[in-house]
């Protein structure tokens, strides 16, 4: 078990036995699993190695479950409506949800609901964020993929006239975005989506260009590329998954007709839409999950499908993870802490008693938890400050950082 | 008297010639005539000896000659060296790859010749010159051409210097992107040329007496170089909406390569970003190179970069401004009121400034839109941090310079006596030329507003008169019917403007007026479509559709169907611009359009419509089917006739398929929505309509179809793709077992005379939805074989080329399926049964072909061939075998040839081991 590099995480439609699991991919055998209804597609997220959430398909509700399995407690939150998607940043400070047309976006510490965007005109249905948190795309039934900031969409919260202008707006799809994938390199990564209307849509996150324009015979319902982004790999509605290669073999002077290729230019196993692909960091295996309730591992390169792991019901989630340290070492210390998500708007200038109670109490609970609260924000701060095109963002990001822990501040004045 | 004669004759020889004064002396006969004429030969060409191969002209000059000569010290030389290099490049263009760099050097020279004639010569040999080179070979010497023209452009003589403005003007035709990229080395000069004249103005009158031999006024030549100047400006902003493609309002399509997967085929693809690609073929360092040539200490004004616009801008807009008051005085009318009038002569002065104002505003905010900004006050951050401020500052400085220094100027200036009128002199004028001067101050007057709407606010607080007017005016234009579509272009763009950018004004009452000319004008008129233009862009946006009244975003998205199937048949781009707009429209839920959209599909797949558009436009049309907020059953049955219409695209067909599919997959799983799906796939995949309650009537049109229909190959392979996929999206639906129930359930009900189509459909389904491992079907099974056997035999005998593959395939999968329904149902010996019962029917008949016998005895092969598999399962069996191998024999004793066929020894042999 210590030797496991990735962990897979899985989730369907039924619930009978879990609602989510986490699996050896190597071995197929589950892990550890977490009870108590299902998960809607495209919402289960893992939230700094350390809780995993999901979000129910009928209720307004999120659930959250520590990965620790000592205390099985599982949180329930209560959000102003049904979540269609759920994603946080990877450094665990944020959590970017989806209701209906709305995005809002949460500070974990504290639960303060820090701003809501409302650009989409449809349901959302999936939300991504890049690797280093700096930019989340968002995509929804009204065809339309947006690509937002976070640090520009943080700035001046709690100032309701201030109008948050969207980086990209990408309205090349013609009929609903199913899926997205955002690949490595921060805020110039590429972002690929995927869209009923049988084509898949490659952007470049920092021009915001169009690069390429992949067509399909079926609509297609997943979309993944490997790490290093050398193959594209798109599950389409009639459980095909398709591969297409992102490079170019030059061009060869002798051509042996009697060769045979040995590329592989799909996956066929799976009956029905597959609606989940995930693969390995190593870019060696495909993970599929598909609506015939079973989750299928396949080899990349020769296609065989090495083992297929049955469910109950239609597959809403699977994705790999690094290995969470809590897995391997049940005493790893946990310095996360995740408060209830307010309903209400946060404004920074007010300072309500709960407010203040909360930091007392995470005071008194152990000084280390405030200490590592303080120090991601400027690690965070810090991070964007290079992103940056004008100082003028700076300073108000700042701000922004300044006015959103007062009460931190105070503390921490007062203590010193 | 002989001697008296010869004396006679000796006298007459000496006589003395009398001289009279004012005679000519005659010359006397033995004068040598020394003098000579003579005559200038012109030895105008060469004999050529060697280089004949080399292209000449017609004085057998070649180009490295004729250059030579281009430093001629005779004016005629150097004139005739130009135009011969004229001619000799219009006849051999390709001498010019060849010698570009001298040509190019040696004509660059003579743009400062002293010869009016060398130069004008000069001028035409420009012209064939930058016609044959494309941009990509002139760069590389475009800093010697600049350098020439600058030096042309200061020069001391005004005949130059008004030559080097038509070199210019050659250049901005032909490489204005080279010209913008120097722009740093040209405009500067390029200003002094009237700053110049300025001067001259204020030290009194002295312009006209300075320039003697110049025969314009004053303030014609300001015209004319301004107008050089409004053409680099708008040769600027072309070349930036090619660049940044961001022009059109709503949808940006660029040509993005789209790659199109194939199974079986490795597809490879390496996208790049734009900006890398265009890095390739031009990397940027090429130009940076030639920007250093301005010296550090004089830093130029240039339009590619910041500060040098800005210095650009504060160089150019106070010469502007005083050209203004300078022409309002020309006509000599003083006096307030007057101004208003616009005199014939200061026309032309008043219209390139304006205009030079107004490309100037537009590309000052297209490149830097900041510049434009109203820095808002916020308050909230400045009480919080003051050790910010100082950064604030700065900021705010450089946000608003264009509005902070230039606004209240123009405002004084231009918006003075704004709406101007034509003041008609008292000299009576032909009537043609008044009316083009009521056009020509229209123009004026909108460009004025052009120029102020770009100053807009959006505060509350800057409230001012002058937008009023300018919207009382602009409200008189658009209402008036105007010629003039350019003219109508720029009101609609500053009318976008002015929706888009002002909070304070009131433009319920103009749009008003545009949506009155949106619904009247014709729909195939340019102003149709710059209004719809107009509307799409301000009706699709999030914020600008709350500004204009709700009842004009109605009147404009009803209009759309019909105008739609107006442009369909005539204006193609136009329909499908139409289309997208329709399901942006939908998209954002755009209810109005939604109620429309139901009828509005069902009328153009009912009338044809659809069928005129493009496969790509068919489908965005059908897109809109998913957005459609009830499907009525009515309208699925025309979609499913529309499908089932032999004309219609098969691509399309299938795309309108998957479309129902994912739309009652999704959003409409309900028991109803299952019913509507079903009913719908069914009557695709048979031409049944209505499908719950077995109504046929789809039947009757396929009983003329079915009988030819295995000869149709088009027909052929339609129905088999178009079963393919409606099989396959009913395997997708749902729980499958609930499907095989339904779908067995209704198949029985439906009993009917099968067709050809239907059979092929039917065993495509079977196939897919592999009926025959239900145990619920067993009935349904059994009543299938009988028809599949006919059906299978039937295609066994037809042979048509042209179906080859396909029917190959096809076959394969008829026997495989009939394999598996009989081995479900175990009613082996009905096989055999019908094996004998064919075998028997061959012996009967005496005309029987080999050919046909042949096929059974395959057919039947591959029956036997499975025997060993029913063998278990089958119990009565015994009668059945004894009765074949008695048929094999009776027929190879009523036709002996057959044993020398080698399938007949294979079949014969089969069934004798049937016995054992």
């Amino acid at each position: 078990m210590s030797t496991m590099q990735e962990v897979l995480v899985t989730s369907d439609a039924a619930g009978q036995q879990w609602n989510s699991s986490i699996w050896d991919p190597v071995a197929g055998t589950s892990l550890l699993t977490f009870k108590g209804s299902t998960s809607a597609p495209h919402t289960l997220s893992i939230l700094s190695n350390e809780y995993i959430l999901g979000a129910l398909p009928t209720k307004s509700v999120i659930q959250v479950w520590s990965l620790q399995k000592t205390d099985n407690t599982q949180m329930q939150i209560v959000c102003p409506g049904r979540v269609t998607s759920l994603t946080t940043t990877p450094d665990g400070n944020y959590c970017i949800a989806a209701v209906s047309e709305n995005i809002h976006i949460w500070q974990v510490c504290t639960g303060h609901l820090l701003t809501v965007l409302s650009r989409h005109y449809q349901q959302i249905k999936c939300i991504k964020c890049t690797d280093d948190g700096t930019c989340f795309v968002t995509a929804g039934d009204d065809n339309l993929v947006i690509a937002w900031t976070l640090a520009k969409v943080l700035a001046d919260c709690g100032n309701p006239s201030h109008r948050v202008e969207p980086d990209h707006v990408w309205s090349h799809h013609s009929l609903p975005v199913t899926d997205l994938y955002i690949g490595t390199g921060g805020n110039r990564a590429r972002v690929v989506s995927s869209s009923l209307d049988q084509t898949c849509k490659m952007f470049d996150l920092v021009s915001g260009d169009l690069l390429c324009n992949l067509v399909f015979d079926v609509s297609i319902s997943s979309v993944t590329m490997d790490t290093a982004e050398y193959r594209l790999f798109a599950g389409g509605s009639n459980g095909i998954i398709h591969c297409i290669e992102m490079f170019e073999m030059p061009v060869q002077k002798e051509r042996h007709i009697e060769k045979e290729s040995e590329d592989i230019t799909c996956f066929e196993g799976h009956k029905k839409q597959v609606t989940c692909l995930c693969v390995s960091i190593n870019g060696s295996q495909l993970i599929s999950g598909s609506d015939d309730c079973n989750v299928k591992i396949w080899d990349v390169f020769s296609g065989q499908c090495t083992k297929t792991l049955d469910h109950k019901g239609m597959l809403t989630n699977v994705f790999l993870i690094p290995t969470p340290p809590v897995l391997l070492d049940v005493n790893t210390a946990r310095n996360c802490i995740i408060k209830p998500f307010q309903r209400h708007l946060y404004i920074p200038g007010e300072q309500t008693d709960e407010c203040d109670g909360t930091v007392t109490m995470m005071f008194n609970n152990s000084q280390k938890v405030l200490l590592n609260i303080f120090y991601a924000n400027v690690v965070r701060v810090t991070r964007h400050c290079t992103s940056f095109h004008s100082s003028n963002e700076l300073s108000s990001l700042f701000f922004v950082f300044l006015s959103a822990c007062p009460s931190i501040l105070k503390l921490w004045n007062t203590r010193n | 008297m002989p001697k008296s004669r010869k004396k006679r004759n000796s006298q007459k020889d000496f006589q003395k010639v009398k001289f009279k004064v004012g005679k000519k002396i005659q010359k006397a006969d033995n004068v040598t005539n020394t003098s000579f004429h003579t005559r200038t030969i012109q030895v105008t060409q060469k004999i050529k000896t060697a280089t004949s191969t080399e292209p000449s002209t017609k004085r057998k000059l070649n180009a490295g000659e004729l250059l030579n000569q281009f430093q001629h010290y005779s004016t005629t030389t150097r004139q005739d060296a130009v135009m011969g290099l004229r001619e000799l490049l219009s006849l051999h263009p390709e001498v010019l790859t060849q010698n570009l760099v001298t040509v190019i050097e040696r004509a660059a020279q003579l743009f400062v010749d002293k010869d009016p004639v060398v130069r004008q010569a000069n001028i035409k040999l420009l012209k064939v010159l930058f016609k044959g080179v494309t941009e990509k070979y002139i760069s590389p010497f475009f800093h010697i051409i600049g350098a020439h023209l600058c030096c042309a452009m200061t020069h001391i003589f005004e005949d130059i210097q008004s030559d080097s403005l038509q070199i210019l003007d050659l250049l901005l035709d032909h490489f204005p992107r080279l010209v913008i990229t120097n722009s740093n080395q040209i405009l500067p000069n390029f200003i002094e040329q009237i700053s110049r004249q300025r001067l001259d103005t204020k030290s009194g009158s002295s312009a006209l007496s300075i320039n003697p031999n110049l025969k314009m006024a004053s303030h014609k030549w300001r015209a004319k170089v301004l107008t050089r100047l409004h053409k680099l400006l708008s040769a600027i902003l072309e070349n930036d909406a090619d660049a940044s493609g961001k022009t059109s309002i709503v949808f940006v399509n660029q040509g993005i390569k789209s790659v199109k997967w194939k199974k079986d085929v490795i597809t490879q693809i390496q996208p790049w970003p734009k900006h890398f690609i265009s890095r390739w073929q031009q990397p940027a360092f090429v130009h940076g190179s030639h920007l250093n040539t301005v010296s550090q200490k004089n830093q130029g004004v240039s339009l590619s970069d910041e500060h040098g616009l800005k210095r650009f801008v504060q160089l150019i807009i106070p010469l502007l401004i005083e050209c203004w008051i300078e022409s309002s005085s020309i006509g000599a009318f003083t006096g307030k009121g007057l101004n208003a009038l616009v005199t014939a002569d200061s026309l032309p002065l008043r219209t390139s400034v304006v205009n030079v104002i107004q490309l100037l505003c537009q590309y000052v905010i297209k490149k830097y839109p900041i510049s434009m900004t109203n820095v808002p006050v916020n308050r909230s951050m400045e009480n919080q941090c003051e050790s910010d401020n100082h950064l604030n500052i700065t900021n705010k400085t450089q946000k608003g310079w264009l509005r902070k220094y230039y606004f209240t100027e123009l405002k004084n200036h231009l918006m003075k006596d704004f709406p101007y009128s034509v003041h008609i002199a008292a000299k009576k004028k032909e009537k043609l030329d008044n009316q083009f001067m009521q056009n020509a101050v229209c123009n004026l007057n909108v460009a004025v507003c052009d120029i102020m709407t770009h100053f807009l606010s959006g505060e509350e607080d800057f409230k001012d008169t002058w937008e009023i007017t300018v919207v009382k005016y602009l409200e008189d234009v658009i209402s008036q019917d105007s010629q003039d579509s350019q003219r109508t272009r720029v009101v609609v763009e500053i009318i976008n403007r002015l929706v888009r950018h002002s909070n304070t004004i009131d433009v319920d009452s103009i749009v008003g007026v545009m949506i009155q000319n949106y619904k009247r004008s014709h729909p195939l008129s340019a102003d149709k479509k710059l209004l719809f233009n107009f509307f799409a862009g301000i009706v699709l946006h999030q914020e600008y559709k709350q500004k204009i009244g709700a009842d004009i975003i109605d009147t404009f998205m009803n209009s759309l169907p019909d105008l739609f199937i107006d442009m369909v048949s005539s204006n193609q781009e136009m329909a499908t611009h139409i289309l997208k707009v329709m399901k942006t429209a939908a998209c954002q839920n755009c209810w109005i359009l939604l109620q429309q959209l139901n009828k509005f599909i069902c009328k153009t797949a009912e009338n044809g419509d659809i069928l005129k558009i493009d496969v790509q436009s068919q489908k965005s049309l059908l897109e809109l089917v998913f957005y459609v907020p009830q499907l009525q059953k009515s309208s699925l049955k025309v979609y499913a006739n529309l499908v089932r219409n032999e004309v219609f695209p098969i691509q399309s067909a299938l795309y309108i398929l998957q479309i129902v599919h994912h739309r009652y997959s999704t959003l409409d799983h309900t028991p109803n929505g299952d019913a509507d799906y079903i009913s719908f796939m069914m009557s695709v995949l048979l031409g049944v309509i209505d499908g719950e309650k077995g109504d046929r009537y789809g039947c009757e049109i396929n009983v003329a179809t079915a009988n030819n229909f295995l000869t149709e190959s088009k027909q052929w392979e339609r129905t088999l793709v178009l079963s393919e996929a409606v099989s396959s999206h009913l395997t997708q639906y749902g729980d499958k077992e609930q499907m095989v129930q339904i779908l067995s359930g209704f198949l029985q009900k439906w009993d009917s005379s099968y067709g050809d189509s239907n059979l092929i459909s039917l065993i495509i389904l079977s196939n897919q939805m592999e009926f025959y491992n239900y145990p619920v079907t067993s009935t349904l099974t059994e009543s299938l074989i009988p028809h599949f056997w006919a059906f299978c035999k039937k295609i066994t005998a037809t042979s048509n080329i042209l179906l080859n593959d396909s029917m190959d395939e096809f076959k394969n999968i008829c026997t495989s399926v009939l394999q598996k329904m009989v081995e479900s149902v175990c009613c082996m010996e009905n096989g055999l049964c019908l094996l004998v019962k064919v075998l028997k029917e061959s012996l009967h008949d005496n005309k029987t072909v080999h050919l046909e016998l042949k096929k059974v005895c395959q057919t039947g092969t591959l029956w036997i061939c499975h025997y060993d598999s029913w063998i278990e399962r089958s119990k009565t069996h015994a009668n059945v075998i004894p009765e074949i191998s008695t048929t094999v024999s009776l027929i190879q004793k009523s036709y002996p040839e057959l044993r020398e066929q080698q399938w007949w020894s294979d079949f014969s042999f089969l069934v004798s081991r049937l016995k054992i």
